[in-house]
């Protein structure tokens, strides 16, 4: 049952992972940017709601309902104002960008908050500590199947916004070939700010519940970016399904390495992401980034 | 009256001169072909125009008005389209969709989906096909429908017929029939001078990133355009 129990954590844990690599994998898919500042995006969102916690007294999901826009408006911005630039030096100069940006941001907090560690979970009441139990063995957390059913809504919602709308369309039309989409009248530069925008909230979202579910302070995001790289290449490159699938082979690689042994969790997470990588799967998946394959 | 006119139009690649000091004027429902050997500019010609390449020197005006500074995206909802060279659909995306992208921030006319359809039968039951499995010829056709779903004033299209079969080359000409009956302006660039002289009321020759020739192709004998093609002499009339 240690095994069963394992695994249901682990296929929780990855919904989080999943949620934490969605952004990622949209802007790597429409734009070709590693965004090296998603993690540190992320906490920057899980601070937000923080303070708007503490001094509001909200409950953290409720804070969301202020945060989400104001981190949608501030991925627009932050595409308007340095990535568009960035984009147009060529594909080290995104790489490089993002990375000053994720110094800059962890500075800032560092500035902005002190380097103490904090958690929203008191804040969000008994939905943090609740769970079902199944058998002596095996419970499943409220926090943890809320945070997997958002991953799959939002994961879900995204893809149906690819397939199904107008703007949809668009994005993958610039994804295939930006030069092109802007020969057809759409604004390519338009269509990027809004799938930072899109990623940037989705990042807050996974800053926030990893925030609840644990602590973070202003150094937690590489720590996150790597697992979100991590799920994104399991998954397939800019692969949004995908993209759950990754997050959740990599949870459970954790899960049952912890049930191994507790200093294994990490580590067998990072030794399936290299497998894979090594991999048959992981060789095609490269060759389709070059041929310029997307969502 | 004139639809579209470049003055003095220089572009580069890199410090490559590909398009030098080239001027000339398209009239409303003129359809223009545009010749010449391979690197004689054409293309960039046309990319400049667009808004897809920088202009080094010169001044387009469009309707009246200058282009200076206006993105390719919005001069598409000016109504300048362009058709590139090897066509460049998207290719995950269906035929539909590929015609819908094209059509959804395009100003009030009478192309949208239905009535692209309508002229172009052949589209009609690959609608739900992507556009990589499409052949040359469908594709080209595909490329052509998507430009006018943009209701353009104005249709480029580079390299009509290369690489396609003839067959495929036939599909697209009767196309080409379907813009001439709309009334719309067209500026074709196309290898095949046979084709090029027919289709055409008037044919532009470059060589060297200049106009060597620029005359009605009524009266045109197949020689003149010929001699200009490949430079034996400079030709230019008008």
């Amino acid at each position: 049952m240690n095994w069963v129990n394992a695994i249901v954590q682990g296929i929780l844990l990855g919904g989080l992972y999943a949620l934490f690599a969605c952004g990622l994998s949209l802007m790597f898919g429409v734009m070709r940017i590693i965004n090296l500042a998603h993690g540190d995006i992320a906490v920057l969102g899980a601070f937000l709601v923080w303070s708007l916690t503490t001094r509001f007294g909200m409950n953290p999901f409720w804070a969301l309902v202020p945060a989400l826009p104001v981190m949608l408006i501030l991925g627009y911005v932050l595409h308007r104002t340095v990535l568009a630039r960035s984009l147009r030096g060529g594909p080290l100069t995104p790489l490089l960008t993002t990375f000053g940006l994720a110094i800059v941001i962890q500075n800032a907090l560092l500035q902005a908050y002190n380097p103490d560690v904090r958690s929203l979970g008191g804040a969000a009441g008994g939905i943090a500590t609740g769970s079902w139990r199944i058998t002596d063995q095996l419970s499943l957390s409220y926090l943890g199947a809320l945070i997997l059913a958002t991953a799959v809504l939002v994961l879900g919602g995204l893809q149906l916004m690819l397939r199904r709308t107008a703007f949809g369309r668009e994005m993958r039309a610039t994804a295939q070939d930006a030069d092109t989409a802007t020969l057809v009248g759409v604004p390519a530069s338009s269509v990027y700010a809004r799938a930072t925008a899109i990623a940037v909230a989705t990042a807050t979202l996974a800053g926030v519940f990893l925030a609840v579910r644990s602590i973070f302070d202003a150094s937690s995001g590489p720590t996150q970016l790597i697992f979100a790289f991590e799920a994104v290449v399991i998954g397939g490159l800019g692969s949004l399904w995908g993209t759950l699938w990754g997050g959740m082979v990599l949870g459970v690689a954790q899960t049952i390495g912890a049930t191994i042994d507790p200093q294994y969790s990490i580590l067998a997470g990072h030794l399936v992401f290299l497998i894979v990588l090594a991999s048959p799967h992981g060789r095609s998946l490269l060759a389709l980034r070059r041929e310029g394959r997307t969502t | 009256m004139t639809l579209l006119r470049a003055e003095n139009v220089e572009a580069r690649h890199g410090l490559l001169p590909a398009v030098r000091g080239i001027s000339f004027g398209i009239a409303e429902g003129e359809v223009l072909a545009l010749i010449g050997a391979n690197g004689a500019g054409k293309t960039t010609l046309l990319r400049t125009l667009a808004g897809a390449h920088p202009l080094t020197n010169g001044q387009i005006t469009y309707d009246g008005s200058d282009l200076a500074g206006i993105p390719a995206h919005q001069r598409v909802r000016r109504g300048i389209a362009y058709v590139p060279e090897g066509r460049r659909l998207f290719p995950e995306l269906t035929v539909e969709e590929n015609l819908l992208v094209a059509g959804r921030r395009a100003q009030p006319g009478p192309w949208h989906l239905e009535s692209v359809l309508a002229a172009f039968p052949a589209l009609g039951p690959l609608r739900d096909r992507p556009a990589a499995k499409l052949s040359g010829g469908q594709q080209q056709a595909t490329a052509i429908a998507r430009a006018l779903m943009t209701n353009p004033r104005l249709l480029m299209i580079d390299e009509v017929s290369l690489g396609l079969s003839p067959k495929a080359v036939e599909e697209v000409y009767a196309c080409m029939t379907v813009l001439r009956d709309s009334g719309a302006t067209v500026v074709l660039v196309e290898q095949d001078l046979g084709r090029a002289l027919s289709t055409s009321d008037r044919v532009v020759c470059l060589l060297e990133g200049r106009i060597v020739l620029d005359a009605d192709t009524e009266g045109l004998s197949r020689e003149e355009v010929v001699t200009a093609y490949f430079g034996f002499h400079q030709a230019r009339r008008s």
